[in-house]
């Protein structure tokens, strides 16, 4: 099994719309959402609940008051300021315990507790190709990466029990906690952007990560035509960085339509739709180059933060 | 400032936010969304500090006999017995300190460790440029969040009580945001009409209903579907301003320039420096 992770470092570049493209385009590869904190996969990717399962990927500091004395040990020892007093009373604050459990340490009366928390919902979907695995984290929960990990295990089992070849990954803007969580492990990176100065400028950020984790990245510069000239720019830059170019794709309309319709942009057809095809082809091409299951170096970095 | 979709345009809106309160008052631009920074693209800062902010990390000592407990203690798996020997994975940990709580030998102190930078700088009289930076391949994006918020809120202000602060934050749900959001006078959520932004636009919501703070929102890309507006209607949430789909707009944006100081855009964000100036104050009269 491989995976593939559609990424792009500045949002809204179009990694939703890119990969629900390669989903259809792929013929029935084992669908990831793994943009917990703001999933949109599931709005173009027709398909039919089939289970959901609570997730407990947090803990939370829980103070016994009948022992404790109200000593303020564990407030000093808490370096994320989640736990306060008022006289002698400790109280913590949920939203800020990244349940560490150092309070647990520092309490010399054992009057704390770390009690494990629900921060989502992971689900699973039969889409027309094949399986769909997503998640809803819960509102003002802590620890996507958990959540993204737990989505991408969930992802690999139902690929092995289809005996499905592919796993293509809609990941998070951003560089930090949560795609790491969905790039580390994974075979290929394909990097979305746009010709901005920003999605430039995030999108080298991007490829440092995947440079950082030995993971290889192709790019596609997505609303090319907008402005040609940036485009050239980022392309360039990421032939620097070690990056292949998988293609570019024209501003199109039908994307906005296909979205209203809450469908992958490949069943419309048009140019984009067009362009998602050729990207395809040199994708699946690259990928049948790549040792996957596991045989890329590893790093000693593991999933999750 | 905030959106829940990433790329509705929420650094768009709070640049050419800031530069218009910034020629009415004392104005600071924070950019909090730290796995991104772009905001600087657009300001042209000039950076006159920079902080290295650190992560602590577990150092073993001599007298560590490896008995299990701090890696048992870590939630992190930032330490590890491999072989009768202790071993630490320092892009792992969270600087807790829990491992060196559990260590009942004392053999465990910490270091420190750079993990970003926060930055802060001038762009124009009356407006201040804050912006933390995580380092490519690190994953504690809040631990710069909250050092970045220690910088921005620390200045002195500079002249009225009414100084404003316009915090841009990173896209999504979680602790950063939160963090970034948490105690602001008013949540400006900046939408997009598309299916995708109304969703994402609806989490972002509910988040701040969580945080209990006052919500008004911006429609960028307007296209006139008045689906924005529909949702906004039925929340109960004030449209306080609008800017329409316009390539224009779309290419002074790619190339980083701010368009709040041409027409026919200087009209909206004046009359949306305004309305949030009047929001924030009734915000403060309330509390």
């Amino acid at each position: 099994m491989k995976q593939l992770a559609v990424v792009s470092g500045k949002g809204g570049t179009g990694k939703t719309t890119v990969a629900a493209a390669l989903g259809r385009l792929s013929g029935g590869a084992v669908m990831a959402d793994c943009d917990v904190e703001a999933p949109n996969l599931h709005l173009v990717l027709p398909h039919t609940p089939l289970a959901e399962e609570a997730f407990f990927g947090n803990r939370v500091a829980s103070i016994d008051r009948a022992a404790c004395l109200g000593c303020s040990s564990c407030e000093d020892a808490c370096r994320f300021g989640a736990l306060r007093h008022k006289g002698r009373i400790v109280w913590v604050d949920e939203r800020t315990c990244e349940g560490c459990g150092a309070c647990t340490y520092a309490c010399p009366h054992d009057a704390i507790a770390m009690e494990p928390r629900r921060t989502g919902t992971v689900l699973l979907a039969r889409a027309e190709g094949g399986a769909f695995a997503h998640a809803a984290l819960d509102i003002a929960a802590d620890g996507s990466g958990k959540l993204v990990t737990e989505v991408r295990r969930s992802a690999a089992v139902q690929a092995r029990q289809d005996g499905q070849g592919l796993v293509i990954i809609d990941g998070a803007p951003g560089t930090g906690c949560a795609v790491i969580a969905t790039i580390t492990g994974s075979d290929l990176i394909l990097a979305v952007t746009e010709p901005t100065r920003s999605g430039w400028h995030d999108l080298e950020r991007l490829l440092d990560v995947a440079g950082h984790f030995g993971i290889p990245a192709l790019v596609v510069v997505n609303r090319w035509d907008i402005e040609p000239d940036l485009t050239r720019g980022i392309e360039a830059a990421s032939r620097g960085r070690g990056a292949e170019i998988a293609g570019r794709i024209p501003f199109d309309p039908a994307v906005g339509r296909a979205m209203a319709e809450g469908l992958p942009v490949t069943a419309l057809g048009g140019q984009a739709a067009a362009a998602i095809e050729e990207i395809w082809e040199r994708l699946r091409a690259r990928l049948e180059q790549l040792p996957g299951d596991g045989r890329r170096p590893l790093t000693l970095r593991r999933e999750g933060g | 400032m905030l959106s829940g979709k990433g790329g509705t345009g929420k650094t768009t809106v709070a640049t050419n936010l800031a530069w218009t309160l910034g020629s009415l008052g004392a104005t600071r631009y924070v950019d909090y969304d730290v796995e991104e920074p772009d905001g600087a693209i657009f300001l042209h800062p000039t950076v006159d500090q920079d902080v290295a902010a650190t992560s602590r990390y577990p150092v073993v000592g001599e007298n560590c006999v490896p008995c299990g407990r701090c890696s048992a203690a870590c939630s992190y798996h930032a330490l590890a017995e491999v072989g009768g020997q202790l071993l630490t994975f320092p892009e792992l940990c969270h600087g807790c300190g829990a491992c060196a709580l559990a260590c009942p030998r004392g053999a465990i102190a910490e270091a420190e460790r750079t993990i970003g930078h926060v930055r802060s700088g001038p762009i124009a009289d009356g407006l201040d440029w804050y912006e933390g930076v995580l380092n490519e391949g690190e994953s504690l994006a809040s631990t710069v969040v909250r050092r970045l918020r220690r910088l921005a809120e620390a200045a002195p202000p500079q002249g009225d009580e009414a100084a404003m602060l316009v915090a841009d934050c990173p896209p999504g749900s979680s602790c950063e945001v939160i963090h970034a959001a948490e105690g602001s006078d008013l949540a400006l959520l900046v939408a997009e009409p598309t299916r995708f932004g109304l969703h994402d636009l609806g989490i972002a919501v509910r988040l701040m209903r969580a945080l209990e703070l006052p919500m008004a929102v911006f429609v960028n890309k307007d296209d006139g579907s008045g689906l924005v507006d529909r949702y906004a209607a039925t929340e109960g949430i004030p449209v306080i301003g609008r800017l329409p789909f316009d390539l224009a707009v779309a290419r002074a944006v790619a190339r980083g320039e701010l368009i709040a100081g041409r027409e026919p855009w200087a009209a909206v964000f004046t009359a949306l420096a305004e309305a949030v100036l009047r929001l924030t104050r009734r915000g403060e009269a309330a509390s």
